[in-house]
This record gives C-alpha cells, structure tokens and sequence, in this order.
C-alpha cells in the first residue's frame, strides 16, 4: 500500500485519511486528558511530533543493524531518548507549558502513535518516506489536538489561549468576561463530548466524499 | 556472527550514545530549569510578603523584602520557612505548608506572615483538586477573605465548622485543607519563634523534609 503512495501523499494521509487521533484512534490518553485549551493541546501536539519525527528518522536509519528480535526494546530506548529531551527542553524554555503538560510529558514514551509508527512504517520504509510519514502524522495530531482543546476551551471558558509564558500570552476572549463557562467542557467528559462529536463530523464528511466519488 | 552476540553489541551501544547524549544535554539545562525553578519560587515568596499596608491576593504589590528569601530560608520541624528581610530586619515569612487530605490529594500552600503573626498571602503552590471547583482555591478573590485578619481574633474554621470563612460550595475539604495548612503556618509561628527568626539560613543543596 505504502510502495504506490506519492510523496506529497505520504504527508497527506496522516491529516484526514490516516489522521492518528480521528481515524487509527491512537494515543487517546494525552488526547483527552491536556486539551483543556488550545494551547495545551498545541504544545504537546508539537512536543509529540518532536519526538515522533526523531524516532522515525532514527529508526528507518537504524532498520538494517537493528536485529528483528530486539528492535522493540531498541525503539523504546529511542523514543525514551528523544521524550527526554523534550522534557529537559520544555522545564528549561517553557516552563509555564511544562507545569501544565506535567506527567503527560515523559508519558510520550508510551504514546502508541510513535512506537506504532516506528513499527508499522520506519521500520519498512526509507528514510525519505518515514520522515513524509512522520511530518503528516505530526500535523494531523497536533491540528486535532488544537482543534479539540480550541473546541472546550471556547464553550468551556469562553477564551482562546495560543500562547502563554510568564507575563506573556496570546489570548482571545471570545465570549465576553461574563461567560459563565460550561464546567463539563473543561473537565474529562468534555473531552469524550467534544472528540465524540469531531468523530462523527469526520465520518459524516467522509461519507459524503465516498456518496459523491461512488455515484 | 551469532545473533546473540549481535543483539548485545547493539543495544549497549544504543543505550550508551543515548546516554551520552541526554547527560550532555542535562548538563547543558541544568542551569536554566535551576533558575526557573528558583523565579517560579521567588515570585510566590513576593506575592504572600507584599509591601502593601492592607494586603490583597487580588491586587497585585511590590514585595516588602530586600533579599533573596530562598537564600535565607530556615527549616523547622520539616518545614521550609522563607525569611524577608529589610535592612537586615526580618519583615515577612513565608511557610511552605501540605494541608490535610483534601479531594484528591494534598494541598500544598505558601502562606505569608508577618512579625505580629498576621496573615498577609496565601499562595496555592500544588494541587489536584477538581478543576472549576476544588481549584476555586486558586482564585485570588476567594483568598482574600484569608488575608489581613486579626491574628489575636481570628477563628480559623469554616462557615459550615461554625467559623467565619466562607467554604466554596461543593468544596468544603478543599477550603478545610487549605485552611488547615494556615493553621499550621501559624502554630509553627507561634511555637518556634525564637527558631524560625533566629536560626543560621539552610546551605546550598540541603533539604527539607516538607519540601
């Protein structure tokens, strides 16, 4: 399957076709549990993809030394190395977003989208294509991680954050000082609400393109 | 080559330039996640000692010390305590106190006292109470009620405990854990005094249990 995608297809894929979140449905715990705002989601839609882009390049780089019998380890020590330095990073330059990842941030490490890439596509594939591979997935977990906590942040509080450090940030408040906020968007079941309902639209529009490409 | 042999020659080469690497890169944070960890205390130290006669946890003020309270911090019973100073005087403290149980969790607070025992901020340093309702706490218009009372006076309880702070509805353990970790601040005041004001300021790299 992988052999006749185009390059530009390859990036493609992983924003609607294969999107990681709303379609392989992977990596749901950090999905759910730090987009309480955009921004939150944004960073660690980046941090994510940092780590993601790493160990799909070091791994299809690595695939010919590495032997079948121990590759999983061998990726897990990759992935371990690169959500370090994610984490080291963020505590030293960003530390507001780093206080309020917390935990999420080493628990990259067990994120299924980056062990599954690394194991269903670096792995396999060249190391032009694995890098392709991990730009698309990197956008289209991160545009749906900013979509989702954009979605409970906005009816949650009534603002939207895109940037925070210290004194500074970038931050809209869209629904006036006197939203009261909706307390369910902000907490867990939000999550569930709000990713249940990006599912379905996905699916909805999905559907329609297939009606219209069928008949 | 057997494929054992294989195996080990490549994992421990893989895990020794992957630590090769992360120390490198340990060493080379190290001195800027020092020093933010040091602002991120340092500006909570500022804002439970300010300057302002009536203190408010909504209204923003300068800090009443000169020094570097985390320079010149005392530990008492396993608890650090910041000390301000003007003029070399001791003006202001800052306890660093973990309240009861609460919802989920502890609660740990900053809480600022003067000379006379009155308390002039309360900072929520750690907590995982439930968002939009336990972490109401945080919000500086609740605190307010906690500062600038008379310490001679003051009954530290809840409305529901017959006390006069109004509990957040729906979160009367959080207000209580807070509430609790004050108290301590207080009694510890009160208790070791002579300790807390006079004692050599803890060395670089020492800690406090409480911490």
């Amino acid at each position: 399957m992988a052999a006749k995608t185009t390059h530009l297809g390859e990036v493609v894929k992983g924003l609607w076709r294969d999107n990681p979140v709303l379609v392989l449905l992977l990596g749901l715990c950090p999905t759910l549990a730090v987009t309480n705002s955009a921004y939150n989601g944004l960073g660690m839609g980046v941090a994510t993809s940092f780590v993601l882009l790493g160990s799909n390049f070091i791994v299809s780089v690595m695939k010919p030394i590495i032997p079948k019998s121990v590759r999983i380890p061998v990726y897990i020590v990759v992935i371990a190395t690169f959500v370090t330095i994610v984490d080291l990073a963020l505590k030293a330059y960003l530390y507001d977003l780093s206080r309020n990842l917390g935990l999420f941030v080493p628990l990259i490490v067990v994120n299924c989208i980056i062990l599954g890439r690394a194991e269903a596509f670096a792995s396999r594939n060249s190391v032009g294509r694995s890098i392709l591979d991990a730009v698309g997935m990197s956008i289209g977990f991160t545009l749906t991680l900013f979509v989702l906590g954009a979605i409970r942040e906005i009816i949650g509080s009534g603002t939207l954050t895109f940037f925070q450090l210290g004194e500074t940030e970038i931050k809209f408040s869209l629904l006036g000082a006197n939203y009261p906020g909706v307390l369910v968007m902000i907490l867990p079941p939000g999550a569930f609400l709000a990713l249940g309902v990006m599912l379905a639209l996905r699916n909805l529009i999905q559907k329609r393109l297939d009606d219209k490409s069928a008949g | 080559m057997p494929e054992t042999v294989k195996m080990l020659i490549v994992l421990t080469l893989i895990s020794a330039a992957a630590s090769l690497g992360l120390a490198a890169f340990n060493d080379y944070t190290k001195p800027a996640i020092a020093e933010n960890e040091r602002q991120y205390t340092l500006s909570s130290i500022r804002k439970v000692i300010p300057e302002a006669e009536d203190p408010d946890p909504c209204t923003p003020s300068e800090p009443k010390f000169e020094n570097a309270p985390d320079q010149d911090a005392v530990c008492v019973d396993g608890t650090m305590v910041y000390r301000g100073r003007k003029g070399g005087e001791i003006v202001g403290l800052a306890f660093r106190t973990i309240g009861d149980e609460a919802y989920s969790g502890t609660i740990t607070t900053l809480v600022g006292l003067d000379v006379g025992g009155e308390v002039t901020g309360v900072e929520i340093i750690k907590h995982a109470e439930t968002p939009g309702l336990g972490s109401i706490i945080e919000d500086c218009e609740w605190r307010s009620q906690l500062v600038g009372n008379d310490p001679s006076s003051m009954v530290w309880k809840v409305a529901k405990d017959g006390g006069p702070v109004d509990q957040i509805s729906g979160a009367t353990i959080s207000s209580r854990s807070v509430i609790d970790g004050i108290v301590d601040a207080i009694e510890l005041f009160e208790k070791k005094n002579k300790e807390i004001m006079s004692a050599e300021p803890m060395k670089d790299g020492e800690v406090c249990d409480g911490r």
